[in-house]
This record gives C-alpha cells, structure tokens and sequence, in this order.
C-alpha cells in the first residue's frame, strides 16, 4: 500500500510508560506465587577445586527446610553452544560463585540459615585467571571432558588446552600486506570484565506438577524459547510439557539470556511436592554467579600506505571466557569477524580464542564482541593517521565501506549508511576546532570512533495478530519487552497495518503456551525480524477482514482502504464500517480475525571454518559513529565526559523517540564502561567490587550533553526500511573517548578503564620519559 | 533484634548502659541498615531520631553548635554555615547523592569515623569539639582525640554524641575541601583533603593554615608538619609545591581496590597545593605567585 504512513516515524509514548511509572507492573523478582518456597543457593568459595564431600544433613534437619539439593540431585547440563555447565556442580567447582547446592524452605531467612550449615570439602586445583596463561601447553582442562561434550556444529576446539573456540579469518596474504606498506604499527589492547548491572537482579521462579508432568517456569528471561529449548534437552523431556511466562524484565543487557537462576529453582521444583519455588539473587550473587562480559586482549598489527589507504590487518583476540562456555563461541565468531573495522582492507588475518578461566562466566552483553574489536581498531586508525600527519577522518573517508563494497570476509554491501554517521557525528561536536574552555590544569580534547555490528543470523521470529469485534487488535509476540521498548514498536506496527489507534493494540503477555516462536530478543534483532512478523501477521489479518468487507459495503477488495480503525471505499469515503463491526457481521459477537505470519531471514553459505568466509553472513548490518569532547585532569587523571555526538544508521527510524533513548541508553553504559566500570578479580579467582559501592556506573552527574543522531539509510528487507539500533550504541563509546583521552593528553592508553589511577600513571610515565 | 525508641538522652543512655555491646545507636541509618544487611544484626537498635532537640544549627559565643541529627542536607543548606565554616559547607555539598544528604546526619558520619567521612576532615582543622554524654555526665572531646581509628571513636558504645562545637574561624579566614573519587555523585572519597588559611591583617602572610587529610590513614589526620612549614608565610608557587611534597609525607595511605597507596599520596600532593591556591587567592585576593 502506498498511503501515507500513521504511525510509523512518529515519536508516539512508550505504551508501558504508564504501567511501569506508576510502579503497578510486576516484574520477575517482584512475583509471589501462592503456597511458594523460596530458595537459596550454595555458591563456592573455590575457583578451581574438586568436590570431596557434601554433608546436608545439618541444613535438611533445619525446621521449615522442605529440600536440599545438590548436584547428585540435579545430573544435568547445559549450555546453547556446549552442553558443558551443571544445574549445580558435579564433582568440582571451576568459579568463586558456582551453584553448589540449593535449599528450599518456607521463608528466605531459614533458607538462607540452612544454606549456611551445609558443609563442603574441597581440594584445591591450580587456579588460571589470565586466558593467555590458561592456553598455554601443559596447563590443566579446566573441563577434562570438553572432548565428550555436546557442542554446536559450528565451532572449532582450538589446538592447546582450554580453548573452546578458535575463529579464524583468512583474507589475502597479511605478511605480503605488510611488506607493501610504508608504516606499521602493532599494539596490545586490553579490555577488562564489566557486569550489565540491571536494574532488576536475576531470578525465576519453577513448579513441577507430577500429575501432568508439567514444568512451569516462570522467568524475566529474553530468549524464553531458547531457555524452553535448552531445558528440554537437558532434563530430556518434551517441550510441551515445558512453560516459560514471562513476567516484567527490569533491564537485562544481554545478562538475562540462557540459564541463570533457573537450574537451582528446577532442581529444587522436582523435590517439592508440586509447592512452586523461587530463586532470587541479590546484586552480589548477581554480579558473581550470572554473566559478565568479556574481558579481552586484542593484539592489533596495520599497516598502510603513506597516503592512508590500509593495506593489512593482523588480530589476535583472546577472549576471557570465565569458567563455562555460555555464549563464548559465539561472541568469539561474531567480534572477532568484524573486529578489523568497517574499511576495505585487502589482507586479513584474524584469530579468535575464547579460553576457559576459574573467573565468572562471561556472555552476551549489548555490543556482543563489537567493543572490544573497536577499543584496539578504532584507537589504532587513530594513531595511524597521526603518524602520517594526516586527519582521522580522513584516513577513515579513504577506507570506510560505501555501498557497494565487498567486506573482508566475502559479502557485498548494502544499505551502508556509515559516512553519513561519521560527518554528522563528528559534526555535531565540531571536531577539528579546538574547545574554547581554557582552565588550568585541564586539558580538553576531542575523538570519534566508527563501527558496524552484525545481527544472529540466520533466526525466525512467527507472530499472530487478531482483531475482535469490539475492534481490539491482540499482538502474540515473542519478543520480551526488556525495557527496550519493543512492546511500541511492534504496537505501532499494527496499528499501522490496520489502521487503528494506539491504545485499541494489546501485546499479549509472554507465555510459550501460547505465544509462536520466537529466536530470541538479542543481538538487535527484533524490529527487523519481529517487525516483519507483526506486519506480514497484520497485514494476514487485514486481508481477511477487506475480504469480508467488501460484500458488505458492496464494493470490490481493491477499492477499499483503512483509515482510523474502520474499512471504507476509496471514492465513497462516508460508506465505512469499523473494522470490529466488519468482524461481528462476518464471525458473531465473539468471533476474532486472525492473522499469522513467520519470517526468517535465509542468508548465504554459513561461515567457512577455515577462512571465515560467507556470502552473507548478517541480515543486516548497523552502522555508526560517535564523537567525544573529554576533559582530562592533569593531576588526578580524572576524565570527564563534556560531549557525546552518536549518529546511527537505523534504516528508518519506526519510533524517533524511542531511537534517541536507545543511542542515549547506550552512550551512557558505554560512558561506565569506558571510564569506570570494571570487576576487579585478583589472583584467587575472588571478585573484590561485588556492589554498587565499588563496581562504578554511571550517575546522572557524570552524564554529558548527549547528541543523538538519527541516519537512515533504508534497508529493503526491514520493515518499513528499519534495520536494528538495540546494541550499537554502547560499541564505539570507549574507543571514542579514548581518541579523545588521547587528543588531550597526547598520550595514548591501551588499557580500559580510563579510571582516574589509570590515566593518572600514564601521565606519571609520560612526564618521566619526557624529564 | 530488639528495637527501642527511647524519647530522651537519659533513656537512650540507661538502654546503652544496659544493652552493652549488644546495643547500636541508629540516626539516619545510611550506614547501620547497610551493616545490618550484609554484616550483623546488633542485638538492640537504638533509634534516637523520637529525641527531641538532637538537630538543628545554632551560633552561641563565638561557636557554631550543630546537633547529632542535623542532616548532612540541612548544613549544605544553611546559609550560616556557608558563611562561617566554608569549609564544612563545601564537604557537605560533595556528600553521596541528595537523597543521602537529606537522611544522613552529622553525627552518624562522626560517629562512623570512617577514615574517609566528609565532614570529618573539616572538623579537625575548624577544630572543633564533640559533645558526648555519659550515664555519669557529659564531657567535651576534641576531634583531634575523638577519632581513634576506622569505626572507633571516644563515644564507645556506650556515649551519646550531642552536638558539635564549632568555633567560629576569625572573619578572613578562608576554607575548602577538595574530594578525589571516581565519580560525580554517590562515591567514596579516595582521597579528602580540606585547607583553611587565615591571613595576617595586611593580608600579605598565612597567618594560620590547617591541613587536614582524609582516607590516607585509619583515621582522618591534621598534617602537622607542612602547616608549620606555612605559617606565617606569603605562598609562592614554589612553597605550596613543598608544603604539597611534604602533606604527602605526612599520609599514610593504603592501598586497597579503591586506589593504591602511592597514587593516594600523589593526590595528597596535587588536592593540598590546589587547596593552598585557592584559599590563598580567596582570602588575600591574590594568585599564588
Ligand atoms: C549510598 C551511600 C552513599 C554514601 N556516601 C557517602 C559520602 O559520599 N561521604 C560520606 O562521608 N559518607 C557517605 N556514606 C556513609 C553515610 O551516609 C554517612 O556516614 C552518614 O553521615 C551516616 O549518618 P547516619 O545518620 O545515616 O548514621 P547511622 O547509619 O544511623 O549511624 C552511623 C554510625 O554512627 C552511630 N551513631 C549515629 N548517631 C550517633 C550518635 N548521635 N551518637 C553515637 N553514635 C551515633 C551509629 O551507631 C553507627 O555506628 C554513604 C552511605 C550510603 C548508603
């Protein structure tokens, strides 16, 4: 249809603004079941020992404890990508903050009491906490079964101990690369362990019902599907007979994917006597026993032409896995492929390892292995284009992807609205012009940073959308509103289809009883794929009910058309009739519409093992560039943000609104991260900044003047043109400030976080040099 | 736990005399409820918020008086504060978050007598004097002796702090504190440094200059050595760069995951000259030359 679009491209309000403002929405933790049990975990305080003995007996004969249960109770593993993580520990412990055993009582306090007088002997194994370490020949298996696990068809197990993905890249000759040209420059990275730090801590509550042999779990979860599909065949049994509701999610970031509380409320759901259980961490359990990300060490080499054209590219990446798989392999595939940047570059090497540590497991965190590749890339283009005393932007113009080109790993691409970025980025921050603040003491300086970041591909997402006779329109989707603002987006895209107003839309609550599947909502990928859904499932819906229409209005299907909420013909526009009425002549008063639809995304030839290469390796690729003015304290070695321009090619922007918060969401965690965020581990395996007293996030006084920036270059798969804009904004948020660090003091810093101490001792290193 | 809400100072003593060890005070709470979630629950809880008279900001003779419960909010706000005891007005600004000042009190972050409490260090060089009561009376202490080391004070667990005596600095006198951390809001100080210069009459010369230093020792600290070594001077940028060398000779920090001991000392060295600077320019109306 051509008509102009309602909805679509408007800043409407959140539709949960309300619910959530008010504070009447409940969320996973806030959830009681009636007759529940709560439960509480035993966590090691070992990270790396085997299990001698496991005594229960004080904690069971605690009054008011219904179950105790350990791994003997629980013979299960999991994983998405290796099955290689108990629902409790089997026989040794491989982190300070692994689930031991698990205890059900009446009231958190004698659960909690009861976890208590459970006793544990360990033996202790050799501790690995640097991934460099750990994949050195001789080391101990962290996992002395790898070989014998389930693993995904897709991953590599690398050549020495501990690697449990091994991404190769192979484009070109590299060592020809570098023999052409005429400056190289070969650094070492590091970017440390930071947590996603949700608002709402993790937890899940479960309920076996021995009589139907149905497990219910009720979990803020945001790949419910995926959860559904990996207990299933963990416990081996029938996906029907498993049930994922979602309740409200309070943030997840990429925290809130795969098992987490959900093991321990299992286990401790089939010892209960059919009572429901829940499982509730507090923030430090939260920081130490559910996902991290990723520290990595990025070992970059370029070299480039004297004019700037860059000619090779050499990584290496470890990636710091923690003590299980999670995600690893996948975030290993999908930072390290386009961890080199977004630039033509003839020669290519890239490998990834992701290597098993005793340290917390790390997974999916928005940004998905994009913030690590570009800390190293992006800081390094800088650093080229200075030692040939050229422009940073214009040793990116000269490389940057247009439309067009073909990536280093073998796709031609499209709807690549990168340039525009970097104009209106840098732009909007004046780069280039020198700040007019002068205090002394303070030195000002001024930096950008580009990206590109893939979706999961391929992956499916099915909708359903029914219009009733009242002309309520009812949206079954599977994306989980996180916080995101999907349950808009996917409101809007129906409203739109049909033509109706925004408050006659309902998102149907999440319950895979129900609900069609859905991949998962990561990775950026639910507008894109969801929306498609939604829009096919209305537009499936709307066909039904003009098809309907048309003999009542006694006009043929093509000369009818959709307007505030009711059907008419086009040259007749007052013979109408509300699409809810069109529903009840056609259905009775109870009758419902309904419209389905399924989407995936096919892609090309899946990624080659040994080169990397793909035809197509992403739905769709996002573009952005963001721009930093810091201030840099020349004596403390604070730095503060002053400036943050984020341009991003969203494709089209369905809710400008909802775009700007998602940037601005986005800038600001990465602000945390490229600053002050950082989980301090040391050589035990022990996290030492478990809270928010010493684990620093953002407040709202270390935010800066934030400048969103909206780009569209229309992607002709998305929904009206939409690509993804979830993850992209925290990605090239430290590599910016650190070019901007750089731009003030004149000196370059390799590690994250710019912490005050961290700058500081740069400076000291400088001013001995220089004396 | 038992909990009590005694309705004067003489009840809330005989419950400390009774309870003993057992017994904790709570005021605002922003430190007892966090130690009684992750560390342990005190065997009694003492609310003295229900005890009337406790807050409030008062001049008598020469002295400010500052009740225990005053919130850290109500000083920030007190235009009599900020006027006479720039120095506690400025720590107090840079406290937590608002939402903390307005529930913590003075006498809560006193008695906490956490090396890197905010008013502490403004305390001891406005020299200022604790007022405790005892079941057998009521004593004035210095804070020059009041702290005793983290979380350990001359109250015990057995005294009241009351009040605060602040002398009021001569009319001239000029004060800053200066707070090294990560972040804009809700942080702890890595380091504290507060400065106070009273100038001769000509202006001309320090007359008086106290440094104090916080989170660089077990507890809040004067540094003795490089106030001697100003008083009486005009400050010169080469002065303040040896009184800054020797303030951070005069810390004895330690290194934890806040920050490491010896960049502590940097900042010692780097918050005491910018102190000196402006309290030098405030109060004589001259950069240091
Ligand atoms: C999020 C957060 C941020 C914080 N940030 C800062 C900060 O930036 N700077 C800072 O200095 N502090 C900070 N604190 C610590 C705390 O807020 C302060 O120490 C505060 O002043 C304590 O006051 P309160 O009234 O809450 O004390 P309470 O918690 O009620 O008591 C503190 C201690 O003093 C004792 N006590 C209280 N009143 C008396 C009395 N009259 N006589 C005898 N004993 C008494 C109590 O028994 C207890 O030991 C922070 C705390 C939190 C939770």
């Amino acid at each position: 249809m051509s008509e102009e679009l309602t909805v679509i491209g408007k800043p409407v309000t959140r539709v949960d603004a309300y619910e959530k403002v008010t504070g009447q929405i409940v969320y996973g933790y806030d959830l009681t079941l009636p007759n529940m049990l709560y439960g509480k975990a035993l966590f090691s305080p070992k990270a790396h020992a085997k299990i001698k003995k496991i005594d229960i007996s004080k904690a069971k004969a605690l009054p008011g404890v219904v179950a105790v249960v350990t791994g003997a109770d629980a013979p299960w593993t999991h994983g998405e990508a290796v099955k290689d993580k108990p629902f409790l520990a089997h026989g040794k412990v491989r982190y300070i903050g692994e689930p031991v055993a698990a205890v059900a009582a009446e009231d958190e306090d004698t659960a909690q009491a009861a976890v208590k007088l459970i006793e544990v002997e360990y033996e202790d194994l050799p501790v690995y906490i640097d991934p460099e370490e750990a994949c050195k020949p001789g080391c101990v298996e962290i996992h002395e079964d790898y070989d014998g696990y389930r693993k995904a068809p897709f991953m590599v197990r690398g050549a020495a101990p501990n690697i449990n993905e091994h991404f190769k890249l192979r484009t070109g000759d590299v060592a020809k690369g570098f023999a052409e040209s005429d400056l190289i420059l070969d650094e070492k990275y590091y970017v440390p362990i930071i947590q996603h730090a949700a608002m709402e801590p993790h937890s899940a509550h479960a309920q076996w019902d021995k009589e139907s042999g149905r497990l219910t779990i009720w979990v803020a979860n945001d790949a419910p599907f995926r959860a559904l599909h990996e207990i299933s065949e963990a416990l081996a049994m029938d996906k029907e007979k498993i049930r994922f509701i979602n309740p409200a999610q309070g943030g997840g970031f990429g925290s809130k994917g795969g098992l987490k509380c959900e093991p321990i409320a299992v286990a401790l759901a089939f010892q209960t006597g059919g009572r429901p259980v829940r499982v509730k961490f507090n923030r430090e359990e939260t920081f130490i026993s559910t996902l991290t990300r990723h520290a990595a060490t990025v070992y970059c080499k370029s070299g480039v032409k004297k004019d700037g054209t860059l000619v090779a590219r050499e990584m290496t990446i470890y990636w710091d896995a923690g003590a299980y798989a999670e995600k690893s392999p996948t975030v290993c595939i999908r930072g390290s492929l386009p961890a080199p940047g977004p630039y033509r570059i003839p020669h290519v090497k890239v490998d990834g390892y992701a290597v098993y540590t005793n340290k917390p497991v790390a997974g999916s965190y928005r940004g998905y292995g994009i913030p690590q590749g570009a800390w190293a890339g992006e800081q390094q283009m800088d650093e080229l284009a200075i030692k040939l005393g050229m422009d940073p932007i214009d040793i990116r113009m000269k490389n940057i992807f247009v439309e067009g080109d073909m990536s280093y790993w073998g796709e031609q691409l499209h709807a690549v609205g990168l340039k525009e970025t970097l104009i209106k980025a840098t732009e909007a921050i004046e780069y280039g012009k020198k700040s007019p603040i002068n205090k002394p003491g303070l030195k000002i300086g001024k930096g950008f940073a580009c990206i590109q970041k893939p979706t999961r591909s391929p992956t499916t997402s099915n909708a359903g959308v029914t219009v009733n006779a009242q002309g309520e329109v009812t949206v079954f989707a599977g994306t989980v509103e996180i916080g995101q603002g999907c349950n808009t987006i996917l409101s809007q895209v129906a409203a739109e289809e049909l033509k109706v107003p925004m408050d006659k839309v309902i998102m149907h609550q999440l319950d895979t009883d129900v609900i069609p599947y859905d991949a998962s909502t990561t990775s950026s990928r639910s507008t894109y794929h969801m929306g498609n859904a939604v829009r096919s499932a209305s537009i499936h819906a709307r066909e039904q009910i003009m098809e309907a229409a048309a003999p009542m209005l006694e006009v043929g299907v093509q000369e009818l058309a959709l307007g505030d909420g009711k059907v008419f013909a086009k040259d007749q526009p007052q013979q109408s009739l509300p699409i809810g009425e069109v529903v009840k002549r056609k259905l009775g008063i109870n009758g419902v519409v309904r419209g389905e639809a399924s989407y995936t995304y096919e892609i090309g030839k899946d990624l080659d093992l040994e080169t990397g290469h793909s035809d197509h390796a992403s739905a769709f690729y996002m573009y952005a560039t963001q721009a930093a003015e810091v201030s840099v304290d020349e004596e403390s070695g604070r730095v503060r943000v002053l400036r943050m321009s984020a341009a991003h090619d969203v494709g089209k922007a369905i809710n400008p609104l909802n775009c700007e918060a998602q940037i601005e969401g986005g800038v600001v965690m990465g602000i945390g991260s490229a600053i002050h965020e950082e989980l301090i581990i040391d050589a035990t395996g022990k996290v030492r900044n478990p809270s928010f007293l010493d684990y620093h996030l953002v407040t709202s006084l270390d935010c800066p003047q934030l400048i969103p920036i909206i780009v569209e270059c229309h992607e002709p798969e998305g929904p009206y043109g939409a690509k993804g804009l979830g993850e992209p904004g925290l990605a090239p948020t430290p590599a910016a400030i650190g070019n901007a660090v750089a731009d003030a003091i004149g000196i370059r810093i390799y590690d994250l976080p710019l912490k005050p101490e961290n700058v500081f001792w740069a400076l000291q290193k400088n001013k001995k040099s220089a004396a | 736990m038992e909990y009590f809400e005694p309705k004067s100072i003489g009840d809330a003593l005989s419950l400390l005399s009774k309870h003993g060890a057992e017994a904790k005070v709570i005021a605002g709470g922003t430190d007892v409820m966090v130690d009684i979630k992750f560390k342990e629950e005190p065997g009694a809880l003492v609310n003295i918020k229900k005890i009337p008279s406790l807050a409030g900001i008062t001049e008598r003779g020469g002295s400010l008086r500052i009740g225990a419960l005053t919130t850290i909010r109500d000083i920030e706000t007190s235009a009599l504060v900020r006027e006479k005891l720039p120095v506690l007005w400025d720590a107090c600004r840079q406290f937590a978050s608002l939402q903390v000042r307005n529930t913590a009190t003075i006498g809560g972050n006193i008695c906490r007598a956490s090396p890197s409490g905010e008013s502490l260090t403004p305390l001891l060089v406005l020299e200022a004097n604790a007022i405790l009561a005892f079941s057998d009376g009521e004593r004035s202490e210095p804070f020059k002796t009041f702290f005793q080391g983290p979380g350990k004070s001359a109250a015990g667990a057995k005294g009241l702090l009351t009040e605060v005596d602040i002398p009021i600095p001569p009319a001239g006198s000029k004060g800053v504190y200066l707070k090294h951390a990560v972040r804009g809001a809700m942080d702890i100080a890595m380091v504290g440094v507060a400065v106070m210069l009273t100038p001769d009459a000509g202006k001309n010369n320090a007359q008086d200059v106290r440094i104090g230093l916080g989170a660089v020792g077990p507890t809040p600290l004067r540094a003795p050595k490089t106030e001697a070594l100003l008083k009486g001077k005009a400050l010169t940028a080469a002065l303040i760069k040896e009184a800054g060398a020797l303030a951070a000779t005069e810390a004895s920090p330690i290194t934890d995951q806040r920050s490491s001991a010896e960049n502590r000392r940097w900042i010692v060295e780097a918050l005491t000259r910018r102190g000196l600077e402006q309290t030098w320019k405030a109060a004589t109306g001259k950069e240091v030359a």
